[in-house]
Protein backbone atom coordinates (compact mmCIF):
# COMPACT_ATOMS: atom_id res chain seq x y z
CA UNK A 1 0.00 0.00 0.00
CA UNK A 2 2.19 2.17 0.85
CA UNK A 3 4.70 1.39 -2.16
CA UNK A 4 1.78 2.38 -3.97
CA UNK A 5 1.18 5.38 -2.79
CA UNK A 6 4.64 6.27 -2.99
CA UNK A 7 4.26 4.72 -6.73
CA UNK A 8 1.93 7.27 -7.27
CA UNK A 9 3.36 9.99 -6.06
CA UNK A 10 6.65 9.45 -8.31
CA UNK A 11 4.39 9.12 -10.97
CA UNK A 12 2.03 11.85 -10.68
CA UNK A 13 5.59 14.42 -10.05
CA UNK A 14 6.77 12.68 -13.20
CA UNK A 15 3.65 13.42 -15.28
CA UNK A 16 3.97 17.55 -14.12
CA UNK A 17 6.94 17.94 -14.91
CA UNK A 18 6.83 16.36 -18.31
CA UNK A 19 4.02 18.46 -18.80
CA UNK A 20 5.78 21.54 -17.66
CA UNK A 21 8.99 20.49 -19.88
CA UNK A 22 6.47 19.68 -23.01
CA UNK A 23 4.79 22.99 -22.77
CA UNK A 24 0.96 20.58 -23.25
CA UNK A 25 -1.18 22.34 -20.84
CA UNK A 26 -1.23 25.15 -18.43
CA UNK A 27 -0.14 23.76 -15.12
CA UNK A 28 -0.79 25.95 -12.37
CA UNK A 29 2.28 26.87 -9.35
CA UNK A 30 1.78 24.23 -7.01
CA UNK A 31 0.06 22.25 -8.95
CA UNK A 32 -0.41 18.61 -7.08
CA UNK A 33 -2.54 15.79 -6.53
CA UNK A 34 -2.08 15.36 -2.84
CA UNK A 35 -0.62 17.83 -0.15
CA UNK A 36 1.14 15.36 2.38
CA UNK A 37 -0.44 17.86 4.68
CA UNK A 38 -3.98 16.59 5.44
CA UNK A 39 -5.13 13.89 8.45
CA UNK A 40 -3.95 10.18 8.38
CA UNK A 41 -7.29 8.82 8.22
CA UNK A 42 -10.49 9.53 6.87
CA UNK A 43 -12.52 9.81 9.92
CA UNK A 44 -12.36 13.55 11.17
CA UNK A 45 -14.19 15.58 13.54
CA UNK A 46 -13.70 19.45 13.24
CA UNK A 47 -14.05 21.48 15.93
CA UNK A 48 -15.65 25.15 15.45
CA UNK A 49 -17.04 27.75 17.14
CA UNK A 50 -20.81 28.53 16.22
CA UNK A 51 -21.42 31.61 13.85
CA UNK A 52 -24.11 33.48 12.44
CA UNK A 53 -26.61 32.06 10.59
CA UNK A 54 -25.55 32.80 6.96
CA UNK A 55 -21.93 31.06 8.01
CA UNK A 56 -23.62 27.98 10.17
CA UNK A 57 -25.64 27.50 7.02
CA UNK A 58 -22.76 27.56 4.48
CA UNK A 59 -20.43 25.46 6.99
CA UNK A 60 -22.77 22.55 7.63
CA UNK A 61 -22.58 21.86 4.12
CA UNK A 62 -19.35 21.75 3.82
CA UNK A 63 -18.90 19.61 6.49
CA UNK A 64 -21.33 16.87 4.91
CA UNK A 65 -20.01 17.36 1.19
CA UNK A 66 -17.63 14.86 1.74
CA UNK A 67 -19.34 12.09 4.12
CA UNK A 68 -19.69 9.12 1.87
CA UNK A 69 -17.26 9.05 -0.57
CA UNK A 70 -15.45 5.70 -0.49
CA UNK A 71 -16.03 2.33 -1.17
CA UNK A 72 -16.28 -1.23 0.18
CA UNK A 73 -13.20 -0.51 2.05
CA UNK A 74 -14.50 2.21 3.34
CA UNK A 75 -16.04 6.03 3.55
CA UNK A 76 -14.91 9.32 4.51
CA UNK A 77 -16.28 10.75 7.61
CA UNK A 78 -16.42 14.35 8.54
CA UNK A 79 -18.15 15.24 11.41
CA UNK A 80 -18.41 18.81 14.23
CA UNK A 81 -16.97 17.91 17.44
CA UNK A 82 -17.88 20.45 20.14
CA UNK A 83 -15.24 19.30 22.14
CA UNK A 84 -11.86 21.71 21.36
CA UNK A 85 -8.36 19.07 21.75
CA UNK A 86 -4.93 20.72 21.11
CA UNK A 87 -4.86 17.64 18.86
CA UNK A 88 -7.93 18.25 17.00
CA UNK A 89 -8.84 20.08 14.27
CA UNK A 90 -9.97 23.25 14.28
CA UNK A 91 -12.05 25.29 12.00
CA UNK A 92 -11.94 29.39 12.53
CA UNK A 93 -14.25 32.42 10.12
CA UNK A 94 -13.10 35.63 10.57
CA UNK A 95 -12.15 38.66 8.73
CA UNK A 96 -8.55 38.20 7.81
CA UNK A 97 -5.17 40.40 5.94
CA UNK A 98 -4.49 38.96 2.52
CA UNK A 99 -5.76 38.10 -0.40
CA UNK A 100 -7.04 34.33 0.02
CA UNK A 101 -10.26 33.14 0.92
CA UNK A 102 -9.37 30.06 2.74
CA UNK A 103 -6.13 28.08 4.23
CA UNK A 104 -5.29 25.37 6.01
CA UNK A 105 -2.16 24.10 7.96
CA UNK A 106 -1.16 21.74 9.91
CA UNK A 107 -0.50 22.55 14.21
CA UNK A 108 2.63 21.61 15.94
CA UNK A 109 0.34 19.98 17.93
CA UNK A 110 -0.71 17.64 15.86
CA UNK A 111 -4.01 18.88 14.31
CA UNK A 112 -4.77 20.85 11.31
CA UNK A 113 -6.34 24.65 11.25
CA UNK A 114 -9.04 25.83 8.38
CA UNK A 115 -9.47 29.59 7.80
CA UNK A 116 -12.31 31.34 6.54
CA UNK A 117 -11.75 34.72 5.41
CA UNK A 118 -14.82 36.84 5.58
CA UNK A 119 -13.45 40.17 4.25
CA UNK A 120 -12.42 38.74 0.44
CA UNK A 121 -15.53 36.14 0.46
CA UNK A 122 -17.58 38.98 1.43
CA UNK A 123 -15.44 41.62 -1.05
CA UNK A 124 -15.82 39.00 -4.15
CA UNK A 125 -19.28 38.12 -4.12
CA UNK A 126 -22.85 39.59 -3.59
CA UNK A 127 -25.18 38.93 -0.95
CA UNK A 128 -27.14 36.32 -3.47
CA UNK A 129 -23.59 34.56 -4.78
CA UNK A 130 -21.75 34.88 -1.15
CA UNK A 131 -23.11 31.31 0.79
CA UNK A 132 -22.32 29.48 -2.64
CA UNK A 133 -18.65 30.94 -2.56
CA UNK A 134 -18.50 30.54 1.19
CA UNK A 135 -19.27 26.82 0.93
CA UNK A 136 -16.89 26.30 -1.87
CA UNK A 137 -13.79 27.83 0.05
CA UNK A 138 -14.83 25.93 3.24
CA UNK A 139 -15.17 22.18 1.30
CA UNK A 140 -12.31 22.95 -0.43
CA UNK A 141 -10.16 23.58 3.01
CA UNK A 142 -11.85 20.09 3.81
CA UNK A 143 -10.47 18.89 0.73
CA UNK A 144 -6.72 19.64 2.55
CA UNK A 145 -7.62 18.00 5.52
CA UNK A 146 -8.06 14.59 3.28
CA UNK A 147 -4.84 15.48 1.77
CA UNK A 148 -5.72 16.83 -1.66
CA UNK A 149 -3.23 19.51 -3.14
CA UNK A 150 -4.40 22.20 -5.08
CA UNK A 151 -4.27 22.32 -8.55
CA UNK A 152 -4.09 18.87 -9.34
CA UNK A 153 -4.96 19.71 -13.53
CA UNK A 154 -7.77 19.29 -15.93
CA UNK A 155 -10.13 22.11 -16.50
CA UNK A 156 -10.50 24.80 -14.11
CA UNK A 157 -14.18 23.54 -13.34
CA UNK A 158 -12.88 19.84 -13.19
CA UNK A 159 -11.79 19.89 -9.59
CA UNK A 160 -13.25 21.94 -6.19
CA UNK A 161 -9.27 21.79 -5.39
CA UNK A 162 -8.72 24.07 -8.39
CA UNK A 163 -7.58 27.96 -7.30
CA UNK A 164 -9.60 28.92 -10.67
CA UNK A 165 -12.70 26.95 -10.77
CA UNK A 166 -15.57 28.88 -10.67
CA UNK A 167 -16.46 29.15 -6.96
CA UNK A 168 -20.30 29.33 -8.11
CA UNK A 169 -20.82 26.46 -9.55
CA UNK A 170 -17.74 24.20 -8.46
CA UNK A 171 -18.65 24.36 -4.66
CA UNK A 172 -18.92 20.05 -3.93
CA UNK A 173 -15.98 17.19 -4.73
CA UNK A 174 -15.86 16.55 -8.42
CA UNK A 175 -15.41 12.94 -10.04
CA UNK A 176 -11.45 13.98 -9.72
CA UNK A 177 -11.69 14.46 -6.26
CA UNK A 178 -14.02 11.67 -4.99
CA UNK A 179 -11.35 9.55 -6.90
CA UNK A 180 -8.26 10.86 -5.13
CA UNK A 181 -9.73 11.28 -1.87
CA UNK A 182 -10.63 6.70 -2.76
CA UNK A 183 -7.37 6.31 -3.93
CA UNK A 184 -5.48 7.87 -0.98
CA UNK A 185 -7.29 6.27 1.63
CA UNK A 186 -9.51 3.37 0.56
CA UNK B 1 0.62 46.93 14.02
CA UNK B 2 -0.16 46.10 17.39
CA UNK B 3 -3.59 45.57 17.13
CA UNK B 4 -3.26 42.85 14.51
CA UNK B 5 -0.26 41.10 15.69
CA UNK B 6 -0.96 38.92 19.04
CA UNK B 7 2.64 39.39 21.02
CA UNK B 8 1.32 39.42 24.21
CA UNK B 9 2.87 36.93 26.81
CA UNK B 10 -0.51 35.52 27.64
CA UNK B 11 -0.81 34.24 23.89
CA UNK B 12 2.55 33.35 24.21
CA UNK B 13 2.05 31.19 27.52
CA UNK B 14 -1.14 29.57 26.53
CA UNK B 15 0.71 28.50 23.29
CA UNK B 16 3.87 27.52 24.69
CA UNK B 17 2.18 25.37 27.16
CA UNK B 18 1.12 22.85 24.71
CA UNK B 19 3.57 23.23 22.27
CA UNK B 20 6.30 22.36 24.06
CA UNK B 21 5.02 19.05 24.75
CA UNK B 22 3.98 18.92 20.79
CA UNK B 23 7.12 19.69 19.80
CA UNK B 24 8.97 16.91 21.79
CA UNK B 25 6.43 14.71 20.03
CA UNK B 26 7.01 15.59 16.76
CA UNK B 27 10.80 14.94 16.87
CA UNK B 28 9.99 11.64 18.15
CA UNK B 29 7.47 11.08 15.15
CA UNK B 30 10.34 12.26 12.66
CA UNK B 31 13.09 10.28 14.13
CA UNK B 32 11.21 7.62 14.75
CA UNK B 33 9.49 7.44 11.62
CA UNK B 34 10.13 5.13 8.65
CA UNK B 35 7.24 3.28 6.25
CA UNK B 36 4.51 5.62 6.24
CA UNK B 37 6.51 8.71 6.96
CA UNK B 38 5.28 10.00 3.83
CA UNK B 39 1.76 9.92 5.27
CA UNK B 40 3.12 12.49 8.36
CA UNK B 41 2.79 16.15 7.68
CA UNK B 42 6.01 17.36 9.28
CA UNK B 43 9.01 16.93 7.30
CA UNK B 44 11.86 17.65 9.81
CA UNK B 45 14.79 19.69 10.16
CA UNK B 46 16.71 20.72 6.83
CA UNK B 47 19.55 22.47 6.33
CA UNK B 48 18.42 25.67 6.58
CA UNK B 49 15.97 25.63 9.32
CA UNK B 50 16.22 24.01 12.46
CA UNK B 51 13.33 22.79 13.88
CA UNK B 52 9.71 21.09 12.86
CA UNK B 53 8.50 22.07 9.23
CA UNK B 54 4.27 22.33 8.94
CA UNK B 55 2.52 22.45 5.42
CA UNK B 56 -0.64 24.20 4.47
CA UNK B 57 -2.06 25.49 1.49
CA UNK B 58 -4.18 28.91 0.42
CA UNK B 59 -7.01 29.02 -1.34
CA UNK B 60 -7.35 32.04 -3.71
CA UNK B 61 -8.01 33.92 -7.64
CA UNK B 62 -5.25 32.77 -9.75
CA UNK B 63 -3.98 34.57 -12.72
CA UNK B 64 -3.13 33.27 -15.71
CA UNK B 65 -0.80 36.43 -16.75
CA UNK B 66 0.56 39.52 -14.85
CA UNK B 67 -2.02 42.12 -17.28
CA UNK B 68 -4.89 40.21 -15.92
CA UNK B 69 -3.06 40.51 -12.44
CA UNK B 70 -2.61 44.00 -12.67
CA UNK B 71 -6.23 44.56 -14.07
CA UNK B 72 -7.80 43.17 -11.55
CA UNK B 73 -5.73 45.07 -8.62
CA UNK B 74 -6.63 48.31 -7.11
CA UNK B 75 -2.67 49.48 -7.06
CA UNK B 76 0.52 49.01 -6.47
CA UNK B 77 3.96 49.23 -4.85
CA UNK B 78 7.33 49.28 -6.04
CA UNK B 79 9.48 48.65 -3.15
CA UNK B 80 12.61 47.12 -1.60
CA UNK B 81 12.37 44.37 1.14
CA UNK B 82 14.42 45.41 4.35
CA UNK B 83 13.74 42.60 6.83
CA UNK B 84 11.25 39.33 7.25
CA UNK B 85 10.09 38.44 10.57
CA UNK B 86 7.18 35.27 11.34
CA UNK B 87 4.44 36.37 14.19
CA UNK B 88 0.98 35.30 14.81
CA UNK B 89 -1.58 37.56 12.83
CA UNK B 90 -5.28 37.52 14.54
CA UNK B 91 -8.39 37.62 13.09
CA UNK B 92 -10.73 40.47 13.88
CA UNK B 93 -14.60 40.35 14.50
CA UNK B 94 -15.86 43.86 14.30
CA UNK B 95 -19.63 44.96 12.84
CA UNK B 96 -22.73 44.39 12.12
CA UNK B 97 -22.41 42.52 9.22
CA UNK B 98 -23.05 38.80 9.44
CA UNK B 99 -20.89 37.86 6.82
CA UNK B 100 -17.91 39.78 7.77
CA UNK B 101 -18.02 39.04 11.35
CA UNK B 102 -19.43 35.83 11.09
CA UNK B 103 -20.22 36.60 15.50
CA UNK B 104 -22.58 39.41 15.04
CA UNK B 105 -25.71 38.70 16.39
CA UNK B 106 -25.09 35.64 18.03
CA UNK B 107 -24.61 37.69 21.17
CA UNK B 108 -21.52 36.69 21.92
CA UNK B 109 -18.20 37.85 22.06
CA UNK B 110 -14.84 36.00 20.87
CA UNK B 111 -12.91 34.35 24.28
CA UNK B 112 -9.84 34.83 24.33
CA UNK B 113 -8.83 30.88 23.79
CA UNK B 114 -10.94 31.72 20.53
CA UNK B 115 -8.77 34.38 19.46
CA UNK B 116 -5.79 32.88 20.39
CA UNK B 117 -6.83 29.72 18.13
CA UNK B 118 -7.94 31.29 15.38
CA UNK B 119 -4.63 33.48 14.82
CA UNK B 120 -2.00 31.90 11.99
CA UNK B 121 1.08 32.23 11.47
CA UNK B 122 2.54 34.68 8.80
CA UNK B 123 5.34 36.69 7.86
CA UNK B 124 5.36 40.32 8.41
CA UNK B 125 7.75 41.63 5.50
CA UNK B 126 8.77 45.39 5.76
CA UNK B 127 8.89 47.00 2.77
CA UNK B 128 10.54 50.51 2.02
CA UNK B 129 8.58 52.34 -0.90
CA UNK B 130 10.33 53.30 -3.43
CA UNK B 131 7.50 54.09 -6.04
CA UNK B 132 3.53 53.87 -6.20
CA UNK B 133 1.35 53.09 -8.36
CA UNK B 134 -1.98 54.51 -6.96
CA UNK B 135 -1.36 54.11 -3.30
CA UNK B 136 -2.04 55.52 -0.22
CA UNK B 137 1.52 55.47 0.24
CA UNK B 138 4.70 57.66 -0.68
CA UNK B 139 8.25 56.79 -1.65
CA UNK B 140 10.01 56.31 1.57
CA UNK B 141 7.57 55.28 3.50
CA UNK B 142 7.90 51.78 5.24
CA UNK B 143 4.62 49.43 5.29
CA UNK B 144 4.40 45.65 6.19
CA UNK B 145 3.16 43.58 3.79
CA UNK B 146 1.83 39.90 5.22
CA UNK B 147 2.30 36.52 3.72
CA UNK B 148 1.16 33.18 5.01
CA UNK B 149 3.74 31.25 7.20
CA UNK B 150 6.64 31.43 7.96
CA UNK B 151 9.00 30.62 10.42
CA UNK B 152 7.44 31.67 14.47
CA UNK B 153 8.00 30.25 17.53
CA UNK B 154 10.81 27.64 16.52
CA UNK B 155 7.87 25.88 13.73
CA UNK B 156 8.55 26.82 10.17
CA UNK B 157 4.92 26.69 8.35
CA UNK B 158 4.96 26.52 4.26
CA UNK B 159 2.06 26.85 2.46
CA UNK B 160 2.39 25.18 -0.77
CA UNK B 161 2.95 28.04 -3.47
CA UNK B 162 3.71 30.77 -1.42
CA UNK B 163 7.62 32.18 -1.89
CA UNK B 164 9.73 34.07 0.24
CA UNK B 165 10.72 37.56 -0.60
CA UNK B 166 14.37 37.89 -0.90
CA UNK B 167 15.57 40.40 2.06
CA UNK B 168 17.28 43.45 0.07
CA UNK B 169 15.62 43.03 -3.17
CA UNK B 170 13.34 45.19 -5.08
CA UNK B 171 10.21 43.79 -6.03
CA UNK B 172 6.60 45.60 -7.68
CA UNK B 173 3.91 43.92 -5.38
CA UNK B 174 0.46 44.50 -6.90
CA UNK B 175 -1.83 45.16 -2.92
CA UNK B 176 -4.79 43.86 -1.24
CA UNK B 177 -5.43 46.05 1.74
CA UNK B 178 -8.55 47.69 2.88
CA UNK B 179 -7.30 50.68 4.60
CA UNK B 180 -3.94 50.87 3.93
CA UNK B 181 -2.96 49.31 7.18
CA UNK B 182 -3.34 45.32 6.80
CA UNK B 183 -1.14 44.46 3.51
CA UNK B 184 -1.37 41.81 1.37
CA UNK B 185 0.02 40.47 -2.11
CA UNK B 186 -2.62 39.40 -4.33
CA UNK B 187 -2.98 36.14 -5.56
CA UNK B 188 -0.83 35.51 -2.08
CA UNK B 189 2.98 35.09 -4.01
CA UNK B 190 1.39 35.64 -8.15
CA UNK B 191 1.42 39.72 -6.96
CA UNK B 192 5.11 40.00 -6.59
CA UNK B 193 7.32 40.64 -8.68
CA UNK B 194 10.80 40.72 -8.65
CA UNK B 195 13.03 43.37 -10.33
CA UNK B 196 14.98 41.45 -12.93
CA UNK B 197 18.22 42.22 -14.40
CA UNK B 198 16.78 41.71 -17.55
CA UNK B 199 14.89 44.77 -17.19
CA UNK B 200 11.38 44.86 -16.10
CA UNK B 201 9.55 42.57 -13.28
CA UNK B 202 9.09 39.14 -12.94
CA UNK B 203 6.62 37.06 -10.49
CA UNK B 204 7.41 33.13 -9.64
CA UNK B 205 5.23 31.67 -12.17
CA UNK B 206 7.26 33.45 -14.70
CA UNK B 207 4.74 36.39 -15.71
CA UNK B 208 6.47 39.67 -16.94
CA UNK B 209 5.90 43.31 -16.68
CA UNK B 210 7.15 46.60 -16.99
CA UNK B 211 5.86 49.21 -14.70
CA UNK B 212 4.52 51.32 -18.35
CA UNK B 213 2.46 47.93 -18.35
CA UNK B 214 1.95 48.04 -14.87
CA UNK B 215 0.36 51.13 -14.82
CA UNK B 216 -1.37 50.66 -17.63
CA UNK B 217 -3.28 47.58 -16.69
CA UNK B 218 -3.94 48.95 -12.58
CA UNK B 219 -7.48 48.62 -12.20
CA UNK B 220 -8.79 48.63 -15.59
CA UNK B 221 -10.61 45.87 -16.03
Amino acid sequence: MIFLRRFRSVFSALAISVLLISGVGVVPAAAATYCSCGMPTATNSIYRPSYSAPWEAGLISAFSAWNGIGNSKGTVKISRTYNYSTQGNYMSVGTNVGSWYGRYYRTVEGGSHIQINTRTITNATTTSSRPTFARSTATHEIGHLLNLGDNPGGTANSSLMNHNRNRLIIYSPQSKDRTNVINHYF
Amino acid sequence: MSLITISSSQYKMWRKSSAIGAVAIVILMTGCASEGSSDLPITGSTTEFQGPILQGAVDYQSYESGEELARASRYAIVGKTLSAEGTWLQSKYEGDDPWLNPLAGTGREPSAQELALAATPITANSVEIIESLGSPFEAGDVVEVFTPGGNVDGVRYEFAGVTEFEVGAEYLFFIDGEDGTQLGVIAVSEGAFKKSDAGGYVNEQGHHLTLEEASRYLGNQ
